[in-house]
């Protein structure tokens, strides 16, 4: 029971730890471009130094926090598959419905977003996944554990993009943060079924890449392209239900 | 960095708090100026090709002249403004944009339409506008502000335009290739 308690603490502890260091990260945000991509990157990286830490301080084995190989690289095709399902969902349809804007092409480092990109998705599945849902699976169950895990990753979104969202008045930036909600359902099952972070990282990478190397973007207003995001989660849900076996073999 | 090795847990709490003192006071805004540009509105320009062959960007500039008010005269301004590091436009040798007053302790709002042609395509444009206040009396011009800030030009296209017909096509055959595999494989065995 006192280690129950004591590994909940350390969740929470850990869920706060990641907004604050968020909270640092917006006073040094403003500065420029380049600046801000590496306290983007520095932020990632101390995350993922504090969550090796607690698992190191807790004498667990990284393989039971889904630090281990799948049984075929071949099968990180279904990666590829459920981001260009994403994609086609989030951006073609309803832009088939409306209409499309083309968006330049990224003025930045395409180098540095894409380092970003990696090492963004590596921190969120090693906290969220890796350390946040599968301690909570063996204290809660499955569905509290989903349940609470994606309420904290779209919580960590909702704080983390509004400063954008009210600093440089993007709007839909609250919007696709709750958008997080149904993410985190979505490579939570993947991540139990699978019990490894290697297939979440993969789909989540493939994701964003696909995202970024798409400049095109559905005229849609925040509520639609909110629907069509929930619509997109769910089925990559269902996919991963209909594809993939649940691994029996611990963690 | 002894601390965080002997004491994590406190150190970390420690962070935490601070984190979110320090994310409250980050909102305040700094310092003031003599003559400066207070903000700069512009919108997103967007347009159907063929339609018209220029884009049209609508910037507001609101310049605050926070100079004692020592004197009863008005200051003389002009702004010099560049797109992509080339001039576009100088009030002080234009004829239709000439120099504009601004009072002491009081602000003045600026209308520009910058015009840019469309073959350069969907892009990011980069804008600088320099503020220069000018001395009727001593006939001297006096550098007071500058600002840049990026403008997006986005093209509004429908499915048939060639960029989205080419990106659906290759996330269309991405699905086809990889569950044709999937497919062969049955269910993951992960």
């Amino acid at each position: 029971m006192y280690e129950k308690h004591k590994m909940l603490t350390l969740i929470v502890l850990l869920f706060f730890i990641v907004l604050a260091v968020w909270g640092i990260a917006f006073l040094f945000i403003k500065i420029s471009l380049y600046p801000r991509s590496f306290v983007y990157l520095g932020v990632y990286i101390l995350l993922v130094g504090i969550v090796l830490v607690l698992v190191v301080r807790g004498k667990e084995s990284f393989h039971e926090y889904g630090f281990r190989w799948p049984r075929s690289l071949m099968n990180m095709v279904l990666g590829a598959f459920l981001a260009s399902v994403y994609v086609i969902i989030t951006v073609f349809i309803p832009g088939s419905l409306r209409n499309f804007e083309v968006l330049p092409a990224n003025p930045f480092d395409v180098y540095m977003n894409i380092t970003i990109i990696f090492v963004a998705v590596f921190a969120e599945e090693i906290i969220f996944r890796g350390y946040i849902l599968r301690n909570l699976i063996k204290m809660h169950g499955f569905f509290t554990a989903i349940l609470l895990s994606s309420a904290m990753y779209s919580l960590t979104y909702a704080i983390y993009r509004l400063p954008l969202a009210l600093l440089l008045e993007m709007q839909g930036q609250l919007e696709s943060a709750s958008s997080f909600f149904m993410a985190g359902i979505f490579l939570g099952t993947l991540f139990y079924k699978t019990r490894t972070l290697m297939y979440c990282i993969v789909v989540h990478l493939f994701i964003r890449i696909f995202q970024f190397l798409t400049p095109l973007h559905a005229i849609t207003s925040g509520y639609e392209r909110l629907l069509f995001e929930i619509i997109a989660y769910a089925t990559l849900t269902y996919l991963v239900l209909i594809t993939v076996l649940t691994r029996k073999d611990g963690g | 960095m002894i601390l965080l090795i002997t004491k994590p847990l406190q150190v970390l709490i420690f962070l935490s708090v601070l984190g979110l003192c320090l994310g409250v006071i980050a909102s305040v805004v700094g310092e003031s100026k003599g003559v400066f540009i207070e903000r700069i509105m512009y919108d997103t320009s967007k347009l159907y090709p063929a339609e018209r062959y220029t884009w049209k960007i609508n910037v507001e500039i609101v310049v605050d002249n926070n100079l004692c008010p020592n004197t009863s005269r008005e200051d003389l301004f002009f702004f010099k403004l560049y797109v992509d590091d080339s001039l576009w436009w100088n009030e002080y040798n234009d004829t239709d944009y000439k120099f504009w007053n601004c009072s002491r302790n009081s602000t003045v709002t600026r209308k520009y339409i910058i015009k840019i042609p469309t073959w350069l395509g969907a892009n990011y444009h980069l804008f600088r506008v320099e503020l220069f206040r000018y001395d009727n009396v001593t006939g001297i011009i006096y550098f007071e502000d500058e600002v840049s800030f990026m403008a997006i030009c986005v093209l509004q296209v429908n499915l048939r335009h060639q960029t989205p017909l080419s990106y659906l096509s290759i996330y269309a055959f991405t699905i086809f290739i990889s569950s044709v595999y999937l497919s062969a494989t049955g269910r993951i065995r992960p």
